[in-house]
Order: structure tokens, then sequence, then C-alpha cells
């Protein structure tokens, strides 16, 4: 999880379940919307989220 | 008049009452936010 | 399970002098949606709650009450889901306002228990670090712990009540377990000294907030809690309602943004940062949780439910599935049902002596309240499939798959769950758009929501397609019958969609919202939930049944009696009876009414019932029974009346396939309740403005199922397909 763009109310709940820059996230499904674990919170987001949303891999855990 | 006829007159008038006191009911409660919801919704769904 | 909480001061609370024993406790329920909050509150307050609004807003109040252990009243204040403090919608405002005793009620909590889901523990712990921070005694209700457990998530409980520093009490809420000691727990902490937050700022960040903070002391906050909002603040783009008054607040806030930013920090992510880091080690000393089967397992189930095609198609076959089942599994209950009451009917008419009692009770009364009665195992059905659907998880799925075609007409997936509860009824239906925050959204689905099918109409639509519609099978076990049915539901949602989209593009423009959704692990749902839920909606059909339906049901047999006219007693006696009925009050109003509906295909005794319905729907079967006297054993059921029906003038069947379709097709569309306009009016935001919004709603319902049936029956007869 690199960096997060989106107006205040979406990215404040964001950042409330724990979803800020720097953290690593599992994704699930990413088509134009994405399906992805935080923290162990499985979220669905909408595709204007996902858009301002960018992701880099990370070596897997176990 | 005969028994029958005041009985259901009775019953007529309670129940026509009862109706318009709900109908009344929600539909004042809907004017004030304050007003609550619960049992007296009148939906019972 | 036992609890253990932090040693108590020595020496105090003892003294016996002023034992609050006598005093109401106040404890104010908080945590995040999803994690059986409601199960808690339930289980604690059992049926004593009061439902009510809180001032000046539209957000529900549910408030409830038990006995402590000790004999004490506590009453509990059930405050709205939320994922953090930080106000972004009216619901969460709302419990903000309580916690800081800012509310326009002015209630203040003695103790806040704040229930959080063993399962997510993570993300649960940030609105927990910001309640401890309040200054209030808290409480922590660490629920649905047995799902933990058998997810082989291990919490270390002693380890965690250390390094968070209040009580926490492991519950079970569906099942009843912990309770006790949660009771006991809450008293205790009434008299212990306040938590505070167990971590510390660097000391830069500290001193950047020290001008806000002292601000916010100033305006009446407690220490603790204005080192809570400081920190909060931070983050908050808009003005809150809760601190309006507070003077310079925005220019300390913007100042300590500028600090911050001058040190090197992000401020608008600066408490997600710092309170997550926190808890990141929090969660390291006390839980270990190994990635389950059962999360794979869920993550696997959506990878197919979830899927670009699959998806719908599973989702369209599950709705087919439910509305054949509603049809079809009900059908033999309700003619037992239909038995029951006629034999009832009879008896009791037959100890009676003829006369107008006679018929009130008969007609009337069983009639009238009977044939609704009728419909009880097909509203049982329908609810226990969806109640099946939301405790498995799917409906979060449903609505994530919605999303696409929500998305369309210019809402979001969250506007489906309203949606899908507008199936069973309108009422909680709209009320769930509380959850939606952008207003424009919100107003788009609370004007569309009635048009989704309400289990009012079932007996509508059981009446007419159990007369008119074959029972031809089609494909699969699915029957014309189950097929009409889905039809009219589909029309409803496809409506729905379309107004929506209309209403998007002209009164309610505005962006769209981009949707966050939780989607919860599958769950294999508790049968014994289930039934608790399903048994709590007949019970309350039954109610409505025997208050609203009944009265009514009496109002109009009376209307159908009287006034009484002279008519000629040498005519058949069932001719004597329908030309009684059109001198009577309410056959008077048919024959008034009769001019508008005749376009559609109906003859008075439709328009009369159709004109009857508005109040409940439901009523339409019943003034029709009563209409044709299908109270008393002696006349054939309901269906074979409207199937041999025939016009006096014309020699023509009165009802054929045709109307009965155009006739659905109204009720489909037409908004006939006085509850549903009562909760529009109230959640569209009461008085005029709310008033104004209703009346739109039912004007273009209305318009709509003129229009509609006209369509069906002008159109089908034009096709030659009448008659």
């Amino acid at each position: 999880m690199v960096d997060i763009e989106c107006s205040g109310d979406e990215a404040c709940r964001l950042r409330a379940l724990g979803f800020c820059e720097g953290t690593a996230v599992n994704i699930i499904d990413a088509r134009d919307a994405m399906l992805l674990e935080v923290r162990g919170t499985r979220l669905a987001l909408g595709s204007a989220l996902t858009a301002g949303i960018t992701v880099q891999p990370v070596a897997a855990r176990a | 008049m005969p028994l029958d006829t005041i009985v259901v007159l009775i019953v007529v008038a309670g129940a026509a009452g009862y109706v318009g006191r709900m109908a009344w009911r929600s539909l004042a409660a809907a004017r004030k936010p304050k007003a609550g919801c619960g049992s007296d919704c009148g939906c019972g769904h | 399970m036992t609890s253990i909480q932090p040693a108590r001061p020595t020496g105090s609370a003892d003294s016996g002098a002023t034992e609050p024993r006598d005093q109401l406790l106040r404890v104010a329920i908080i945590g995040n949606p999803n994690t059986g909050k409601t199960t808690l509150f339930n289980a604690l307050t059992g049926l004593r709650q009061r439902v009510g609004n809180f001032a000046g807003v539209t957000v529900e109040r549910v408030e409830g009450g038990f006995k402590g252990p000790d004999g004490r009243r506590i009453t509990v204040l059930d405050l709205p889901g939320s994922y953090s403090l930080s106000a972004g919608s009216p619901d969460e405002q709302v419990a903000l306002e309580v916690l800081l005793n800012r509310d326009a009620d002015h209630w203040k909590p003695d103790v806040v228990l704040v229930v959080a889901d063993a399962v997510h523990l993570e993300r649960n712990l940030f609105l927990a670090s910001q309640v401890i921070e309040l200054g209030l005694p808290v409480v922590i209700a660490l629920n649905q712990f047995d799902v933990a457990e058998s997810e082989g998530i291990a919490i270390d409980v002693p380890e965690l009540i250390h390094a968070l520093g209040v009580p926490i009490v492991p519950t079970v809420a569906k099942r009843g377990e912990g309770l006790d000691p949660l009771k006991k727990a809450l008293i205790t902490a009434s008299t212990l000294p306040a938590p505070q937050r167990q971590f510390t700022l660097p000391a830069e960040v500290r001193d950047a907030l020290a001008p806000l903070t002292a601000c916010l002391t100033d305006a009446g906050l407690t220490a603790s809690a204005a080192g809570m909002e400081a920190l909060r603040l931070l983050g908050v783009q808009k003005s809150e309602a809760h601190l309006a008054s507070v003077p310079r607040l925005q220019h300390e806030v913007q100042d300590a943004i500028a600090t911050l930013k001058n040190r090197g920090y992000t401020p608008n992510r600066l408490e997600s940062e710092l309170r997550y880091a926190w808890i990141a080690e929090v969660m390291e000393k006390t839980v270990t949780r190994p990635r389950t089967i059962k999360q794979n397992l869920s993550d696997r189930i959506d990878r197919v439910v979830l899927h670009r095609v699959l998806g719908p198609v599973i989702f369209l076959v599950l709705m087919a599935v439910v509305f054949q089942a509603v049809f079809s599994w009900a059908a033999p209950l309700m003619d037992g049902i239909e038995v029951l009451i006629g034999a009832m009917g009879g008896a009791v008419g037959d100890r009676m002596a003829d006369g107008d009692l006679k018929s009130l009770v008969v007609d009337g009364v069983f009639g009238g309240v009977g044939s609704v009665l009728v419909f009880l195992p097909q509203i049982a059905i329908l609810f226990a499939f969806i109640t099946l659907l939301e405790h498995s998880g799917y409906m979060a799925r449903a609505a994530f798959l919605m999303d696409r075609i929500m998305r369309t007409v210019g809402l979001h997936g969250k506007s489906f769950i309203p949606m899908l509860s507008g199936y069973a009824c309108a009422v909680p239906g709209v009320m769930a758009t509380r959850t939606i925050e952008d207003p424009k959204d919100r107003l788009a689905t609370i004007m569309v929501v009635p048009l989704m099918s309400c289990s009012a109409r079932l007996p509508v639509y059981t009446l007419l397609i159990g007369a008119f519609v074959p029972t031809t099978s089609l494909i699969l076990g699915l029957t014309l019958q189950g097929a009409t049915m889905l039809g009219m539901y589909l029309l409803g949602t496809v409506a729905a969609l379309v107004v929506a989209a209309i209403f998007k593009r002209t009164l309610l423009k505005g962006p769209v919202r981009p949707m966050i959704l939780e989607l919860p692990p599958y769950r294999l749902p508790s049968a014994w939930s289930l039934l608790v839920s399903v048994a709590q909606r007949c019970q309350l059909f039954l109610r409505r049944a025997g208050t609203v339906i009944l009265a009514l049901s009496i109002v109009l047999w009376a209307m159908a009696t009287y006034p009484r006219s002279a008519v000629d007693a040498s005519l058949p006696a069932e001719v004597q009876q329908e030309q009684q009925l059109e001198h009577s009050a309410l056959g008077q109003v048919g024959r008034a009414i009769e001019p508008l509906v005749r376009p559609l295909g109906y003859d008075w005794k439709i328009g009369v019932s159709i004109a009857a319905s508005f109040a409940a729907r439901e009523v339409f079967v019943s003034t029709m029974g009563t209409i044709y006297g299908v109270g008393s054993e002696n006349e054939a059921a309901l269906t074979e009346k409207l199937q041999t029906e025939t016009n006096a003038t014309t020699g023509q069947r009165v009802y054929t396939p045709l109307v009965a379709i155009g006739l659905m097709v109204f009720y489909v569309f037409a908004l006939m309740c006085i509850s549903t306009v009562a909760v529009t009016v109230r959640e569209a935001g009461g008085g005029k403005i709310g008033w104004k919004w209703a009346t739109i709603q039912f004007a273009y319902m209305l318009a709509l199922a003129w229009g509609g049936a006209w369509v069906v029956y002008a159109g089908g007869t034009a096709l030659g397909l009448g008659g």
C-alpha cells in the first residue's frame, strides 16, 4: 500500500479501518472494484476508490 | 333497538376510532423527527 | 469464563455512607458494526426496550433496562455502530455527542460499554482506544469469543486488560454467555477511576497540540477527552456540530496542522498512525492468530460468488429459488389455515342468530382477517430466507455485486441493502438508508425503496396468481406461477433502478460516491437465532392482523353493509346481496371511483378494494373477502368466486388473466401504506421538507401504477389478449 488519494470522508473511514499509507494489505481480487484484506478485515472497495489507490507487491508472508 | 344492533354499533365505532387513532399517530409522528417508531410504526412487518 | 479487573483502589468505596445502590446506572453501548452489539444489547435488556429518536436528528435511539446482580437499576443506551468516533455519518456524530456529553438530551453515561469483535480485534481497538480517552469508565465486552476460538485465535485476556487498563469480559452474546460477569463489571467500573490513554505521544506532537487541547478544555471538555479530540480533529475536514460553539477552534486546528507539517508529520493520518502503531504492539503481546481454514474458505467461496459472470448468475438463481419456495412450499400450509378458519367461522356462525351481528362476526371478522391470516406461512418463509442470507454473510456480497448496477444509476452498492430490506417491508428499508452518507444518495434510495415489493403485496400477488395463472411447469421445478411472482418482483426492482436514475439525474443530481463495504467471513447461521427472528416477524404480522387489519375489516364491513336499502325480495338471494352492496356506503364510494378505474379494466368492486387498501395493502384481500362474503362456510373460497364472477350487464367475466396481471402491476407500483409515508416524511428530514418528498414519492408511484396497469390492460386488449 503506497498511496491513497481520495476526498475527506472516505479517507477518514479508511484510516479508521487501519488502511493508510504504508500498511500491508492482502489483495483477494482486483478488477475495477477491489476486494482486499487489511488488518484482518475484509473490505470491498468501489471502483472510484480503487482508482486512487496504488499498491506495491511485498515479499509474501508465511 | 335490539341488543344485537347495539353490539354491532359499539364494535364498529370502536374499530373506526382505532383506525383513526392509528392513522393520526403515524402521521403526527412523522411531523417531528423526535418521535419514536418501535411498536407504533403501524407497519408491524 | 471469568473476567479479571484492575485492582481496586484500597479503602475507598466500602464506606457505605452514600451507597449508590439505588441510583440509576447509565450505560452507553458502542462498537463497530457487525460485532454482535445488537445481540448483546438484546440479551441484556430483553424486550424491555424503548425506541425513539435522538433529539433533532433522524437517528434511531434505542434504550433498554435491566436489573443488575445487586438489584440496581441499569439503563442501557445503544449507540449506532461506528468504526471510529470521527463523525462521518449522522450516526457517528450522535454517538460522539452523547459520549462527550454534548448531546441535546444531556444523557450522561456513567459507564461506556465497548463491544469488540474478538475475531477482528485489531480494527476494533481503534474505536476502543478513542473511547478509553474520554474520561469515562469503560468496560470492554469481547464478543464472538466462541468464533475466535474456533478459528484458532488465542487472546490473552489478562494481558490485554493490563495493556488497555480497562476491565474486559469475554462474551458470546448469541448464547448468553458472559452476561453475568459483564453486568458485575459494569457496576464495578462505575466506581473505578476513569482509564487513560495508554500510549504516549511524541513530545513534538504533544507540544503542537497543546494550544488546541487547551482551547478544548476551556470549552468544557475534560482534559482526557480534550486530548482525544485534539488528535482526532487533525484528520477531520469539516466543522462538527457539537464543537460549533467552541471559539477559535478552526483556527487552533489549522495552527496545529501547520506546526505538525513543519515538523515533518502528515497531520491527517497522524491519529491513525499513532493509534495503530500502539495497537500493533498490543496485538503482538496478546493475540496469536493463524491464517485459518475458514478465512481461506471464505476467500475461495468469494472468488466464485463474486466472479464477474458467475456472481450475478448465482444471485439470480438464488432469488428464483427463494421466490419459487415462497410460492410452493407455503401452499399446503396456507390451504390448511384456510380450511381451519373456514371451519371456525362456520362453527361460530352456527351458534348465532341470523342478523347483523352474525354477519359482522362471520363476514367482517372471519372473512376479513381470515383472508389475511392465510398468508402467514408465506411471510414466514420469505423472511426466513432473507434472514438466512443476511446471517450467512451473503448479503454483503450481494451488495457488492449490485454495486456495478447501482453505479449505472448513480447510486452505489450500499443502497442495495435498504432496497433488499424493502422486500420484507419498506419501513425498515427506509430506515436502513441511514448508513448512506451522501444525503442525495440517501434521499434517492428512500424514494425508490417502496417499489421493492414488500411482504404486504404478497397476499395480493398470491391471490391473483393463484386464481389466474396456470401451474404449468417451466424448468427445474419452476412453475409459471413462481415465474410470474418473480416477474412482479423484478418489475419492482427494475422500476426502482430506473426511477433512481431519473432522480439522480434531475432533482437529486450529485457525484457518485465511492463504496467501502466490509465483507464479514461466511458463517453458518445458527438455526436457533433464525427461528427466533422468524418467530418475531410472525408475531408482528399476527399483531398487525389482530389490530389494524381487524379494525379496518370491521369498518369496511360496516361500510359494505350500511346503509341498508330495500330490495326486491323476489330476486334470487345472490342478486339481492349484490344490490345491497351497491347501495351501501362502500358501494357508493366504489361507483364514484369507477370511472377512474374502468380504463384499467376494473369494476367498482375492485375499485373499492383498491381504495380501501391505500391504508394497508393486505386489506385488498380482506375487502374482497368481505365484498364476496367469503366468511361463511356456504360460500366458495375467494379464488373460485373471482374466477366465476361475471359482469351483470355484459355477461362477460369480470376477472380475466389480463385484468389480474394489470392489477398486480398496479400493486407493484402503488404506494399504499400509511406507515411508509410516515417513515419517509421522517427520514427525508421531517417537517415541510419531509412532507414534500413524501408527496413526490406518493404521486410518482400512483402515476406509475395507473399508467402501468393501463398499458397492460389497454395494450393487452388491443393485442387481443383480453377475455
